[in-house]
């Protein structure tokens, strides 16, 4: 390789690097800490053993149903995520802990309440705002105690726009519903199914009650075909929210109902029925969930965690930093050169995921860029003593530079494709703390991999064509290698250089 | 290390044949390694390395056997609860007090950062359900006037953890013996299993041995050695394969006598790596074991440093003589192995 591409690889990962940390700057951007750094609340949920197999649907709504509660909670970034039967809750900054314990472990409520009056989401508009909890619009209210099933409540109707998206809270409407008249425990399963009807197909989702729901079901659609208007329909509610109020159908006679103990709500789409058939499984199937773990950690604890991380990283760093040194002397300079830029790409990479993929930092992300310290060294060192056999098997300077990287980086990609592989296996098949560190350990073997390709080649390469460089005794270039080989492997070297230097001058 | 040796090696009178001979007396073994002319009989001298392995891996199931492991709540359930920055005065015994108002009679409470914070670990609090533990908090913050954490572990959850880590090891395995059978070949994919069940058998036989408690970073640590001592196996075997690619069937040296070469060769790199990526964790140890709260840390760095230190020593002392054993079994290798003895003899 020649001198002018061993300088652009060593430019391209400065600029590279540059881009990187000035993006950073310029977007004033800090890396995103777990809770374990910053304090909060965090939470491993579980299903309860002894609920038979819990499907993936109903894990997922449950999700989506936590994930209402806790938006309903008013916490600033929570983030809620299933990682296989787990559910991972980090709440930062939670002032009541109790409270979010129990919001976030609460079975799902399932219940059918009849419509008594259908209000606008402004209350503006509303003549009558005799309670004051009817004169909250949707996005005001907070969602999380579990009303009285005896009583009359105001709840807010999921608002979807034509796709089946969710509109904005404060454009939901908001229904007066009676007392409750089924609940969800007496729906024994909802199927979503493709209706063949003369005009075509329907998709429809079937509910099934069991008998004593059946006859409650029969009694309150029976009551409900007697009326007509915003008061035909039965609202299905799920943890407070209104997902549908579908009307009884026409046909239903007054005073008789929809007997069976099965019913049938229309959808407008595939989409429509799944969603409402899974809403209704996960709160008919009311799926029980155990704290695996429930950790409220202080801001000062958090604060003291990250301090330390850092500071041991940093010691880590510098005591790697002058064994590099003791052993390579200047050559193990550019080996600490090396190490410095590893850290500031990997820390770079860390802030700018954060921002990108939402990646948080967590101790044991820490742990693991500590960790990776070690296996940046090793690329150094298996480089630095490669080049040392190579020039005691008698190659000049340059050649053994070259011709120790061509090997060694074949032994670094070797070596780290192995390391690369526990880390995505980690990442993929692990919970909790262990996929923050799984991470940043394969995060930092690609960025090892990188550097040596890169920076690492470039750097070694241009000081060893550099006669100046090569001959300081501080740079280590020629030491580590016997008397006699040295001799002979610099012998020839040095007189080839000096007559190109003369050659030069003339 | 030897910096006063090195030094005088790039000193320019090296360049001088009188001194060279003088050198070259003065030499100690550790000088050679690091001049890479060490030439220990490593594989030749595996027979008493095995017997110091059996040794040692006798000694970790005994250990595992009689001791067993000292789990953490996080295994077997149970509250921890950290304090910090008390700005009232109070005893280990006045909170060990307060723990038993709530009927919390064999909690562990230990006063750190000189009476300022505690650290207290309990068995189950009661129904994990309840809010017992948090109360418990309140009462503590408001006898201390500090911030209280407050970590609730359910009895399943070191059980659904230490599940996906075994399944987790499971794929990683077949990974890895597919991925050193293509690169390299079956044998070093064998001999790369065994060395890693070694490593993995004597950190935790260590474990047993000295009781410190398993939690689930120690299990995360042990995934990481996993990889780590796979990562100085595959290092050293690529140096074998490397050498031994020159063997001939017309060559005077046997396969053994070229790992052991390779082994001598890489041998610096292996000390030096070792000490490399045994300093952070080192580090990590000392801050994470003197800093309150941060026992994620210094468990991970704890079972790093015991692991990173076999895993190294395994690879040579382990990994290659395996390598070379399996590999002499193969006619070829034989030969040339019998024609090496012929030769020398």
């Amino acid at each position: 390789m020649s001198q002018g591409r061993l300088t652009t690889l060593i430019v391209v990962f400065l600029v590279t690097l540059g881009g990187l940390w000035g993006y950073i700057v310029a977007a004033d951007l800090s890396p995103r800490l777990g809770l374990d750094l910053q304090g909060g609340v965090s939470a491993n949920l579980l299903p309860a053993e002894g609920q038979g197999e819990i499907d993936e649907e109903i894990l997922d709504q449950t999700v989506a149903t936590i994930r209402e509660r806790v938006d309903a909670l008013g916490v600033a970034e929570p983030d809620i995520a299933r990682q296989g039967d787990t559910i991972q809750v980090q709440l930062p900054g939670v002032a009541d802990q109790e409270q979010a314990r129990e919001i976030i472990g609460r079975t799902a409520q399932l219940q059918f309440r009849q419509v008594v009056e259908e209000l606008p989401p402004d209350p503006g508009l509303l003549s009558d705002t005799a309670s004051e909890l009817a004169g909250a619009t949707c996005d005001e209210r907070s969602d999380l105690s579990i009303p009285d099933p005896d009583e009359e409540v105001v709840l807010c109707l999921r608002g979807t726009d034509a796709d089946g998206n969710d509109l904005p809270r404060d454009q939901w409407f908001r229904l007066r519903l009676g007392p409750v008249e089924v609940s969800g425990a007496d729906l024994t399963d909802a199927q979503a199914v493709l209706q063949p009807q003369t005009l075509g197909e329907v998709w429809q989702t079937n509910l099934e009650f069991n008998s004593e729901g059946a006859a409650a079901f029969a009694e309150i659609t029976g009551n409900l075909a007697c009326l007509q208007g915003p008061q035909r329909q039965l609202a299905i509610v799920l943890d407070n929210i209104v997902e549908q109020a579908p009307p009884v159908a026409q046909d239903v006679a007054c005073g008789v109902g929809i007997g069976g103990g099965t019913a049938v709500v229309q959808a407008t789409s595939e989409d429509d029925a799944r969603d409402l058939a899974i809403v209704l499984k996960a709160g008919a199937l009311p799926i029980q969930l155990d704290f695996g773990t429930f950790q409220t950690i202080s801001p000062t604890l958090g604060r003291d965690s990250l301090d330390a991380g850092l500071l041991a990283g940093l010691i880590g760093l510098v005591l790697v930093a002058v064994y590099l040194v003791l052993l390579y002397r200047g050559m193990g300079a550019a080996a600490v050169l090396e190490l410095i830029l590893f850290g500031a790409t990997v820390f770079g990479l860390i802030i700018a995921l954060g921002e990108w993929i939402g990646f948080t930092l967590t101790l044991a992300g820490i742990a693991g860029v500590i960790v990776s310290i070690g296996i940046a060294a090793d690329s150094s060192i298996i480089y630095r003593e490669r080049y040392r056999d190579e020039v005691r098997a008698g190659r000049t300077i340059r050649t053994a530079a070259d011709h120790a990287f061509d090997k060694a980086f074949r032994t670094n990609l070797t070596g780290n494709t192995v390391s690369f592989l526990a880390a995505v296996v980690l990442y993929l098949l692990a919970v909790g703390p262990v996929r923050g560190f799984a991470f940043t350990l394969g995060l930092s073997t690609l960025v090892d991999t990188l550097l040596f390709a890169t920076f690492t080649r470039g750097l070694f390469g241009l000081v060893a064509r550099n006669p100046k460089l090569v001959d300081a005794p501080l740079m280590g270039l020629r030491s580590g290698v016997t008397s006699e080989q040295l001799a002979a492997a610099t012998a020839g070297g040095r007189r080839r250089r000096k007559g190109g230097r003369k050659k030069g001058r003339k | 290390m030897s910096n006063d040796k090195t030094n005088v090696d790039t000193a320019p009178e090296e360049f001088d044949a009188a001194t060279t001979g003088r050198r070259e007396d003065t030499d100690s073994p550790l000088a050679r390694l690091l001049t890479g002319r060490s030439n220990a009989d490593i594989v030749g001298s595996s027979r008493r390395w095995l017997i110091v392995t059996a040794v040692v891996l006798g000694i970790s199931l005994a250990a595992l056997a009689v001791r067993g492991l000292n789990f953490s709540i996080e295994f077997t359930g149970g509250s921890s609860f950290v304090e910090e920055g008390a700005t009232q005065t109070f005893t280990a015994a006045e909170l060990e007090e307060t723990l038993v108002e709530f009927g919390i009679t064999d909690a562990i409470v230990q006063i750190v950062d000189d009476g300022t914070g505690a650290q207290i670990s309990t068995p189950a609090i009661s129904d994990i359900e309840g809010v017992d533990d948090l109360e418990v908090a309140a009462a503590i913050e408001e006898q201390t006037g500090g911030d209280v954490s407050v970590s609730t572990i359910g009895p399943r959850w070191g059980e659904a953890v230490t599940g996906q880590a075994i399944r987790g090891l499971i794929v990683f395995l077949l990974l890895v013996i597919t991925y050193i059978t293509f690169r390299f070949e079956w044998r070093m994919a064998v001999s790369a299993v065994v060395t890693l069940a070694h490593d993995v058998l004597v950190t935790i036989g260590l474990y047993a041995l000295v009781g410190f408690t398993v939690s689930p970073s120690t299990v995360i640590a042990i995934l990481t050695i996993l990889g780590y001592s796979l990562y100085d196996t595959v290092v050293v075997f690529d140096r074998i394969t490397e050498d031994a690619s020159k063997l001939t069937s017309v060559s005077t040296v046997s396969y053994g006598e070229v790992a052991n070469t390779a082994l001598n060769q890489v041998l610096v790199r292996s000390v030096s790596t070792s000490i490399t990526s045994v300093l952070p964790v080192a580090s990590l140890l000392v801050i994470g074991a003197n800093l309150l709260g941060a026992a994620t840390l210094s468990d991970l760095a704890l079972a790093l440093f015991i692991g990173m230190t076999v895993g190294t020593y395994s690879s040579i002392i382990i990994a290659a003589p395996l390598l070379v054993w399996l590999k002499e079994k193969d006619p070829k290798f034989a030969e040339l192995k019998e024609r090496a003895a012929a030769g020398s003899a």
